[in-house]
């Protein structure tokens, strides 16, 4: 573009150009793609300077009465301000490599399609995103419903296996021990507690009393004198009937014919510490 | 609001009073094959819209379905369009129609009122700025990278260095400065267009 025709199309823009010049150039570009891309361009330019603050002062204002005036001419200064903004903000100036150069070129003569299909792509990816989000909702929620079904399951199962476990203590199917410990109990060998299991004993029924039961459950440990772990049981809830106590069933084939220790340790308690301890002791009767 | 499918795309018109049958007549003056046809009445849209823009209307947009009702109705009366001289006549009918509002305006709106609603709407709020921006960046993002790099450093650069620095792109594209800065001004019209349908969406 020579600076005669810039001149000429700034002034057709601003509204400065003579009657008979107007009517030739509006000609020109109602019959002419060149000539109307050419002062569309112009225009940008135009636009671009006023953003910059580079426009004349003396064109400012013919701008500003142009421009400002409509709804769209308002529009595309914010698009020019907004350009000008991302451009200038861009992370890194990366080299712009000859081949860079030319695959611009071709993505520029591809880019039809591509830019007139943006809005149709934005409706795609708004649309993506929401049923992203639906989808995770929809997998938290079923995620939360079985929670709650396992945790139901769970206090379910619990009572049945309480229940079990009574049922066979009291109906004979299985041949079951007793014993009560209780709290402050002495732990040295001659004062502990016996537990006598028959060759036929299957279970022994151990009755834990606590003195205090902070904890909404307990771990029971059954383990050796010297620590090995014979037999355990999580989460086991107190019984309240005649004060605080636990009641497990342990396998009679666990307990080897010997001194034991039984720790008592709250659910939430660190694995060092326990909440009570009982020892007794085993006596297995020959056949 | 009418919706009227042009050659397989969709033109607006508002406020048209024009019977579908007309319309077609149009497009028939035109050129005879539709899609053809279809592609010139976008592009004499697109020049309406921006001679009543570029002259200073409020309201290119409905100056350019007036025009359009006009010269519709006048083939509706039996006038005979030119094929070859259908963007001429297009912009004969836009000058009086131009004229016409611009009494209207004068008899209508008081200009201190128009400077006031100019002054008020000068500076776009600051969300809708924020608006602007994210539609934008989304905008750039549906950009192969290296295009998307040449629009930024085409619109990048501070006055003193733009000039040389465009040419340095021209110069790595192998084109002339000037066929870089219509092929730029393409990228923008539509970089804008897809910003705007972004910005409508999110209102």
């Amino acid at each position: 573009m020579t600076a005669a025709v810039g001149e000429r199309t700034v002034r057709y823009l601003l509204g400065e150009l003579p009657e008979a010049e107007r009517d030739v150039l509006e000609e020109e570009y109602f019959t002419s793609e060149t000539a109307f891309d050419e002062l569309k361009a112009a225009e940008e330019d135009l636009i671009d300077a006023y953003c910059r603050g580079t426009l004349a002062p003396h064109r400012r204002g013919a701008f500003e009465a142009r421009y400002l005036e409509t709804e769209s001419g308002r529009q595309r200064l914010q698009f020019a301000r907004t350009l000008a903004a991302v451009a200038a903000r861009r992370p890194a100036r990366t080299a712009w490599s000859g081949w860079g150069a030319w695959a611009a070129v071709l993505a520029m003569m591809a880019l039809g399609a591509g830019l007139f299909a943006s809005r149709a792509q934005l409706l795609r990816e708004r649309s993506a995103a929401l049923a992203d989000q639906q989808e995770r909702l929809r997998a938290e929620a079923a995620r939360e419903q079985r929670l709650a079904e396992l945790a139901a399951e769970r206090d379910g199962l619990r009572v049945e296996v309480g229940r079990l476990e009574r049922a066979l203590a009291t109906a004979g199917l299985a041949r079951v021990a007793s014993l009560v410990l209780g709290a402050g109990l002495q732990r040295d060998a001659a004062a502990a507690p016996r537990l006598v299991l028959e060759p036929d004993t299957e279970i022994a029924r151990l009755t834990l009393r606590l003195k205090t039961a902070p904890h909404s459950s307990y771990d029971v440990i059954v383990q050796s004198v010297d620590g090995v772990p014979l037999w355990r049981r999580h989460d086991v809830r107190t019984q309240v009937t005649g004060g605080p106590a636990l009641v497990v069933f342990v396998p009679a084939a666990a307990l080897r014919d010997q001194h034991a220790v039984v720790v008592v340790r709250g659910r939430d308690q660190p694995p060092a510490e326990a909440h009570a301890e009982f020892s007794f002791e085993v006596r297995r009767r020959a056949p | 609001m009418t919706e009227v499918v042009v050659a397989g795309r969709v033109g607006t018109r508002r406020r048209h009073n024009l019977s579908p049958e007309s319309f077609e007549a149009l497009l028939r003056v035109l050129d005879p094959d539709r899609d053809r046809s279809g592609q010139r009445y976008e592009a004499i849209r697109a020049r309406l819209q921006r001679f009543f823009l570029w002259r200073g209307s409020p309201t290119p947009e409905d100056l350019a379905d007036e025009t359009f009702d006009r010269v519709c109705r006048k083939i509706e009366g039996g006038e005979v369009i030119r094929p070859a001289e259908a963007e001429r006549y297009f912009l004969g009918v836009a000058r009086n129609v131009l004229r016409e509002s611009w009494d209207r305006v004068r008899r209508h709106t008081a200009s201190h009122e128009r400077i006031a609603r100019s002054q008020a709407a000068a500076k776009p709020a600051a969300d809708e700025d924020d608006r602007a921006l994210l539609g934008l960046r989304r905008c750039l993002q549906t950009l192969p990278p290296e295009t998307r790099e040449l629009v930024l450093l085409y619109y990048d650069a501070d006055t003193g260095e733009q000039i040389e620095q465009r040419r340095r792109l021209a110069e790595r594209l192998g084109i002339g400065v000037n066929a870089l800065r219509i092929r730029l001004h393409r990228l923008r019209a539509r970089l804008e267009d897809c910003v705007r349908a972004h910005l409508g969406e999110m209102t």
